[in-house]
Formats: structure tokens, sequence, C-alpha cells
């Protein structure tokens, strides 16, 4: 493959999906958890269940933009073009995994809705807020994973067809989740003494940094397999990325912030939890990006 | 213990197709698509007679109103080396019009499908809302692409406007060599199946799976197994 067809638009779709889905998951995980009882974790999960629904539909409006033909339909005035993504929406297709995805993303949306407008209700007992929490958590570790089984589905991909992708983007998903809902907690002005939160988050990125290594080392023997050079190496753009965004930035850099708060038993500062909510995100994204270059690249 | 070999098909989801790397002859997908007995519209393209003219570049795009730029078959020539001599090799392209196409089952709305009637393989632009999807999927690199004049999918479909109505595609009505032959593998009789049963011709990247209806006389086993792209550049200085 020589052309980049799916780029930065496709690579903020699945990243989208998957901070949305995190943030989804996560809510979920605490409406469910006895957690919910004490109001900061009620409204913290209110607020990154509000924050993972617009995410969800904000990829959805990636998918529309640049999956479609709607591009075309803005230059060229072509209003046929520019509606054709309906045909998405309208068509059901049980083998093609982007079928499958666009429902399952319309699915998690229209749940995700029911999820937040069943916070309107103060009753922390309430069986629907506990029932859509179950159904958000569920649709979220899908929409996760499908945006790996997407790229996935490209068999003869040495880059994308790889299985350790879906569980790659499903703890990052989880960890830009994390992230998102870091940002909600730091807005409420929340602070977290006891650096609980520090740990679960570290913990999802070790895991994260060691599934990555398993990746790194797939991808650097099947490129040897086929007689080209690395396509995670330094020396091609989709490394780059990988290396400075995904792993460094995204991973390395928010992993030592939090390690140094934990070990030091310092209180972390706003400014430095919103730093490493954004590092993280920005790590996320480069992940999915490189990914999709890497596959595109040989 | 895991060998080498395995150990990379097991990391990799064992998704790889590391048949690609090995030699597989064309018979069996030949055989596969005769068992089925129906009408299968193929193509068979003899390098020693491809003189790198291009007529059937200029002719497919007048056919099929493509840009300039925008082929659906395209003939880059290569430069072999052969026992210290540089050789050119004429190589077209176009979509294989494959008999299990992978681009076909990834198509979310089904504008991408295959003629039950003869095998072809069609986009039907009305359909196709320009997800790339299917660009994604095929293993052939360049025979999809997006029509700049429709902003949908577009490929060679065998001139399904000309082969519906008995006629030949304007490539092979056009090949100046007449290098490019077209007709029912099914058919016994056909000129295509005689060459087929002489020349035993191979396909492109056959360990990818797809069983190609395009099927080539004079390529090495060896050749046979590289990426080709319709886009490749031309690598043969005279
Ligand atoms: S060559 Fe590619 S586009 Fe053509 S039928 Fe085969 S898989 Fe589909
Ligand atoms: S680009 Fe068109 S033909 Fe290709 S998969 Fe998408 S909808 Fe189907
Ligand atoms: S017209 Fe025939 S001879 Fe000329 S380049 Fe095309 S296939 Fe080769």
């Amino acid at each position: 493959m020589s052309e980049v067809h799916w780029g930065l638009l496709v690579a903020a779709y699945l990243f989208l999906a998957g901070a949305g889905a995190g943030a989804l998951f996560i809510s979920g995980a605490l409406v469910l958890s006895e957690k919910v009882v004490h109001a900061h974790h009620w409204s913290t999960a209110k607020f990154s269940a509000i924050a993972g629904l617009l995410l969800l539909m904000l990829g959805t409006g990636m998918i529309v933009f640049d999956l479609t033909s709607f591009q075309y339909g803005i230059f060229n005035g072509d209003m046929s073009k520019l509606l054709r993504f309906y045909r998405l929406f309208m068509t059901f297709e049980p083998s093609s995994m982007m079928s499958i995805g666009t429902w399952l993303l319309t699915l998690a949306i229209i749940f995700a809705l029911l999820f937040c407008f069943s916070f309107k209700r103060r009753n922390q007992e309430t069986f629907t807020n506990r029932g859509y929490a179950l159904i958000n958590l569920i649709l979220a570790v899908c929409v996760a994973s499908y945006t790996a089984l997407l790229i996935g589905d490209i068999k003869h991909n040495i880059v994308w067809s790889n299985s350790i992708l879906v569980v790659i983007f499903l703890v990052s998903a989880i960890s830009s989740g994390a992230a998102v809902v870091l940002i909600v907690k730091t807005w409420l002005k929340q602070s977290d003494p006891h650096h609980h939160f520090a740990k679960a988050d570290s913990m999802v990125m070790l895991i994260e940094l060691f599934v990555l290594g398993i990746f790194v080392y797939a991808i650097a023997n099947v490129s040897k397999f086929y007689g080209l050079d690395n396509l995670l190496g330094m020396a091609t753009s989709a490394g780059k990325i990988w290396w400075l965004g995904a792993v460094l930035i995204g991973l390395l850099l928010p992993l030592l912030l939090n390690l140094t708060s934990i070990v030091g038993r310092v209180g972390v500062s706003h400014a430095k939890e919103y730093g490493i909510a954004a590092l993280t995100l920005v790590g996320a994204f480069c992940l999915r990006y490189s990914v999709l270059l890497a596959g595109q690249s040989y | 213990m895991l060998d080498r070999r395995r150990t990379l098909k097991l990391l990799a989801g064992g998704a790889i197709a590391t048949t690609g790397m090995m030699f597989i002859p064309a018979d069996p997908v030949i055989a596969d698509i005769r068992r089925q007995g129906k009408k299968r519209l193929a193509m068979v393209i003899d390098l020693g007679r491809c003189n790198g003219c291009k007529a059937c570049v200029v002719s497919c795009g007048i056919e099929n109103g493509n840009l300039p730029e925008e082929h659906r078959t395209q003939v880059p020539q290569h430069s072999v080396d052969l026992n210290g001599k540089q050789y050119v090799l004429n190589m077209p392209i176009l979509c294989n019009n494959c008999d299990k196409p992978s681009c076909v089952s990834v198509c979310p709305t089904g504008a991408t499908f295959k003629r039950e009637q003869d095998g072809i393989v069609v986009v039907d632009s009305e359909l196709c809302i320009g997800c790339n999807y299917c660009i994604q999927a095929c293993p052939y690199d360049g025979v999809r692409f997006t029509h700049s004049a429709t902003g949908t999918v577009d490929k060679c479909n065998f001139c399904i406007q000309r082969t519906s109505r008995g006629l030949l595609p304007a490539c092979v009505e056009t090949c100046t060599g007449g290098a490019r032959v077209f007709g029912d593998i099914n058919d016994p009789e056909s000129e295509l199946s005689r060459l087929i049963r002489q020349h035993r011709p191979l396909v492109l990247q056959a360990g990818k799976q797809t069983s190609p209806n395009v099927f080539y006389i004079g390529l090495t086993q060896d050749e046979s197994n590289r990426a080709y792209s319709i886009n490749s550049p031309q690598t043969w200085q005279r």
C-alpha cells in the first residue's frame, strides 16, 4: 500500500469513540459500585457519562465527515452526496465490521443518552440507573473493541490484523476514559488525597505499557519476516508518532507524574491533574494515528 | 517448542497469510471456479505479447470516463535483472474481479457486490458512500480508487456495459499486442480456456486467498508473489 486513505480524521474518530467509551465505562462502573452513595462520586459519574456521550457523538460526526462522501458533497454543492451517509444507517451488512460498528455506535449513543437522563433522579438506588449503567458498561467494551476490529478485519494487513490490538485499544480506551474522568473530577474541584485515582490510573498505564511491548515485538518480527524495515521503527513517520506521541507523551510522562505524587505522598495539584489528562489523551490519539499510518505504509 | 514461523503466526493473531511467501499455482483456483459451473468471465494476460504501448490504458479511460491519472488499468514498466542484464517487464494491472473478493464482505452498504450471472465484481455508485473500507480490504494496491468526478469508489468491472452485450472489454478490443484475452472460464471451447490449458498461467499474490480471475502467462513464481501496484513507478529506463 502506498497511499494513505485513512488519516487524521479516522484516527480522531477511533480516538473519540475510544475515549467516549472509556468515560462511559468508568461512569457505569461507578454507578454499579457502592461508591455512588457519595455525592461527589455521583457527580463524577454523571458528568463523565455526559462527556462520554458527547465524545461518542463527536466521533460519529467524524465518520460522517470523513468516511462518507459528505466532504465531496460540500465542495461540489451536491446534496445527494452530502446526505449519502444515511445509507450507512439504513443498511445492516453483518459481514461488514463498519456496518456492525455503525449500529453499535448508534445503540451506544441512544443508551448513553438514556443513562445521562437517568441521572436526573437523585435516588442512587433506582433500578433504571443501575440497569442503564450495566448496558453502558457492556456497550462501552463493545465500542472500544470494535474500533480495533474495524481495522483488524483487513486480514492481509500485517499491522492491523494483530489480535493484541483489541486489547491495546480496550486498555487505551479505559486509560483515555480515565483522563476524561480526571478532567471532570478536577473541574468539579475534587481532590484525591489518598491517590486512589492516581494508583488505579497508573495500574492501567502499566498494563498498557506491557501490551504495547508485545505489539512492538510482534511488529518488529513480522516486518523482518516480510523483509521490510521495522514498520514501527523511528525511521518511519508512524514510528516517530508511536514512540514520541503514544509511548513517551501518552504513557511514560503521565505515569511518571502519577508515580512521583504517589511515592512522594504529595497532593496532586489541579494543574498537574489537567496536565496528566491532556498528555494521556494526546497519547491515545497518537497511538491510533501511528497504527493507522503503519498499516498503510508498506 | 514453537518454531519461529509459528511464533510469528501466533503473535500476529494467525492472520498473516504466510502462504503469501510461497508458490501457489492457479490450478486449484480454476478448478474451484469450474466446480461452480456458472458463467465466470475472466482475463488472461500474456506478458510475452504485451509491448507496453498502453493503448489499453487510453481506451479504458475513454470508455469509462476516467480522468487522466485515475486509471482502472495501468501498465507499469519494471526493470528486471536477468543474468546481469536489464530487461523490461510490462505489467498490466487491473482489478482481478476475484472469485472470493475481500472487498465485497467489508462494504457496509452493499455497494460492492459480485454478480451472480457472470462473477464480475461491481460497485453500485448510487449506493457507495465513499468510506474507503473496500480500498483498504483489497490486497491489490490501487485497483480501487476514488473517482474524483463522483467522490465514490471506482474500479475495473470488465466493462460490464460492453460485456453484458457480448462485446469485449475496451482494453481487450484495443490491445495492440493481442496480449489481453477475455472469455468465460467455464466454456472449454473459449480461447481463454485453451490458453489456460496450454500455459497454466499464474495469478498475482495467490496467498491472499482472493482467487483472482485475471491470469498471467509468462510470470515467474517469484514475480507472482510480489505486491505490484497500479500506481507503481516506472523503473524501466531506456
Ligand atoms: S482485486 Fe481487489 S477490488 Fe478487485 S475483486 Fe479482488 S479484492 Fe476486490
Ligand atoms: S467505499 Fe463504497 S464500495 Fe467501498 S466499502 Fe465503502 S461503500 Fe462500499
Ligand atoms: S494494449 Fe495490450 S500490448 Fe499495449 S500495454 Fe495494453 S496489454 Fe500491453
